[in-house]
């Protein structure tokens, strides 16, 4: 065989070996970024929560991450559901419009709204069942260790190559733990503006972005105390 | 040759990178869907307001609601809300009875206490002033001005007679409806409300809905009438 031929398919073999050790720097590091799943109140003001799992045929469809499952009920019994997902892997960031899709909803509207103060977005979907007019009103963001959030955009699993470099990005570039947040609620029907479900649906999002960040800052103290305990200025402090 | 390889990998790194830092794009979206306005805290057309001004509840001696009772299952009543006047309860507070009556019987008491601005608290509850479940505090249940989506949260006792209960209640306005009565129709503020009892191992439950029209009082109301649903509709103003 030609070297000189087979010269393109080294250059090849190398920019692959590339992308394969990235591939892997980046599910280790997405891993590692991804530890943490945070404590979440029983209460936000009226609203009071009940434990509700994920179907494990959703977990393992999110690529088997450490999940939280939660109805939050107010004293009326109108209920708020979220469910926490440590960022563990690619998989957890599923397009929720793709899972919903799956029961017959389609997406009737987007928007990216600052819900946690400025800078501090969130993705807002309305879900539309086409057979019987239902409709879910969903925010859905990514929580980091800080506080700050991200509205991540459309990922349509394995089709949205930008999605995915950017998830992939943030997570491995920024260093901070993280954890996808989605909560939604049904739009009662004869709710026609939907007021009180989307009112309800952002105060219990609110209430759980401002409990995720408090045992963010309880988790980088954690995190800290080790870091110092392993290289002994933990021993000097005591 | 070299060159050519290497620079085809720039760019393709390069490209990998753009496309990752100009994904965000994306998520400009310029329409937002037909349906933004039911998620969006900033719903582009303003919801148009009941008419009229004034306290939600007007409680003047002798003002009279007519109004039909609507229920399952039963043939339609005549049915009435009316101002009292001033009352004492036991413990000395007072307030301003309102009784309800359907085909002329008094069915339900209520203490109302209400100031200048609007805002009123329920100070008791019960089938006549001699059965009243007192509250303490005053349970509130509406502020001046009225603000769509304000919930109050209560926590007290209610007492009839010798006995005390532990108490607990949660109202709202939970926003403009427009309620069709067989008469009229017309945008009210519906008001939830549900007030909890303890005594022991039970829990006793008084959930309650009006719909207010500013400076008129009561359009509708709906109450829970011995397991079945009562709804009560203005037949003139």
């Amino acid at each position: 065989m030609d070297p000189i031929r087979l010269k393109p398919f080294v250059h090849l073999g190398a920019v692959l070996s590339v992308m394969a050790v990235l591939g892997i720097f980046t599910g280790t590091r997405m891993q590692q970024r991804g530890e943490w799943l945070p404590e979440v109140p029983n209460e936000i003001g009226p609203w009071r929560a009940i434990d509700v799992p994920l179907e494990s045929t959703t977990v393992k469809l999110l690529g088997a991450p450490k999940t939280l499952g939660r109805q939050y009920k107010n004293p009326f019994d109108e209920p708020v559901d979220v469910h926490i997902i440590s960022g563990e892997t690619f998989d957890a960031y599923h397009e929720p419009a793709m899972c919903m899709s799956g029961y017959g909803f389609t997406m009737t509207a987007q928007l990216f709204p600052a819900v946690f103060g400025p800078k501090s977005p969130a993705r807002a979907m309305v879900l539309k069942h086409e057979d019987s007019g239902v409709r879910v009103l969903m925010l859905f963001w990514v929580q980091y260790e800080d506080g700050s959030t991200s509205g991540i955009g459309d990922m349509h699993a394995y089709a949205d190559i930008s999605q995915r470099v950017k998830v992939g990005w943030n997570t491995v570039m920024n260093g901070k733990q993280c954890v996808i947040v989605r909560a939604y609620t049904r739009l009662p029907t004869g709710d026609e503006t939907g007021a009180q479900a989307r009112r309800n649906l952002y105060e219990v999002a609110r209430g759980l972005h401002s409990s995720i960040k408090s045992d963010g800052s309880i988790w980088r103290k954690r995190e800290k105390q080790i870091a110092r305990s392993a290289d002994g200025s933990g021993d000097n402090a005591s | 040759m070299r060159h050519n390889t290497v620079a085809a990998s720039a760019l393709l790194l390069a490209g990998f990178a753009l496309t990752a830092l100009l994904g965000g794009c994306a998520d400009d979206v310029k329409d937002n869907g037909k349906e933004a306005s039911l998620i969006s805290e900033k719903p582009v057309t303003a919801v148009e307001l009941p008419k009229g001004s004034g306290p939600l509840w007007p409680l003047t001696p002798g003002k009279t609601w007519r109004t039909l009772t609507i229920r399952n299952g039963k043939q339609n009543t005549n049915s009435e809300i009316r101002v009292i006047g001033a009352f004492r309860v036991p413990d000395g507070r007072t307030g301003i009875l309102v009784h309800s009556y359907r085909d002329g019987k008094l069915f339900r008491a209520e203490v109302l206490q209400t100031d200048a601005s609007g805002s009123m608290n329920l100070l008791a509850l019960g089938e006549d002033e001699k059965k009243l479940l007192v509250f303490s505090p005053a349970v509130p249940l509406f502020k001046a001005p009225t603000r769509e989506g304000e919930y109050l949260r209560w926590n007290g006792t209610a007492q009839l007679g010798k006995d005390t209960f532990p108490a607990s209640a949660f109202h709202r306005i939970s926003g403009v409806e427009v309620i069709q009565t067989p008469f009229t129709t017309m945008r009210a503020y519906r008001h939830d409300g549900i007030i909890s009892l303890v005594n022991g191992t039970q829990r006793i439950d008084y959930p309650a809905v009006m719909w207010f029209v500013p400076g008129k009082g009561i359009a509708q109301r709906r109450l829970a009438d011995r397991g079945t649903l009562a709804l009560e509709v203005i037949t003139k103003f």
